[in-house]
């Protein structure tokens, strides 16, 4: 019974670990990829002024796909924190 | 400003959900095949949720251009602030949404959710092919 709390709450501690990095490594990858875009959107848009109407769809397409690896890795961390599969091994 | 630019974000918003929904509907008849009902039903809601958390970005992009375009006019830097608030309020409304969903639907099947999810988000891709092909089909009529 001891045994098993203590496998328990080693599981939960070092899934709260991993649901820090899942998300705080998502946020990272997505924050350069965002920050590398927009600069070249705002250094295509001073060259080329009239080019704007035309980047600012593309760049509004390529922040959602940017943003969906951090959006996947939200997913995967709330699943390991709403319904843990490493738990099964417990019960 | 010519014709050729002059392609609407709500166009190339409207492409890209065309194909989540596809995606979602194909990774939901997998999940009904695979593991049941409750999987289809989960696969569905993960897709839903990108979709929505789309739709919520694009009404804040539109919410925040309009009031620049009265206040300022549109350069560069304030399309790119209302852009970044719009991909917040998406961030947010999805999350929100996944959270909800993870607590309150009890049959839920957490890899099917993750399916639907990760197709919708990366079909999203998609829609800058329609803008591509839209560029195109105006440049071939020179416009």
């Amino acid at each position: 019974m001891e045994n098993t709390v203590q496998y328990l709450a080693m599981i939960q501690a070092y899934t709260g670990i991993a649901i820090g990095l899942i998300i705080g490594l998502g946020a990272f990858g997505a924050c350069i990829g965002i920050g590398i875009m927009c600069s070249s959107f705002l250094d295509g848009a001073a060259r080329q002024p009239e080019l704007i109407p035309t980047l600012q769809g593309k760049v509004f397409l390529l922040l959602g796909l940017i943003d969906a690896s951090f959006i996947i890795s939200v997913g995967l961390a709330m699943m390991f924190a709403f319904a843990n599969p490493l738990l099964a091994v417990i019960k | 400003m010519d014709k050729v630019t002059n392609i609407k974000i709500s166009q190339t918003l409207s492409k890209a959900a065309r194909w989540q929904i596809i995606i979602t509907v194909l990774i939901s008849g997998i999940s009904l095949l695979v593991s049941g009902m409750n999987a289809a039903i989960s696969a569905i809601a993960g897709g839903a949720i990108v979709i929505v958390g789309g739709y919520a970005g694009m009404i804040g992009v539109f919410a925040g251009m309009s009031m620049a375009r009265r206040l300022n006019g549109l350069t560069p830097g304030v399309i790119l602030i209302s852009m970044l608030k719009a991909e917040a309020i998406k961030v947010l409304v999805i999350a929100l949404l996944l959270l909800v969903t993870f607590k309150y639907y009890r049959g839920l099947v957490p890899l099917s959710l993750i399916g639907g999810l990760a197709g919708s988000a990366l079909a999203s891709g998609a829609g800058l092919r329609a803008v591509n092909n839209k560029y195109n089909e105006n440049n071939e009529q020179g416009l």
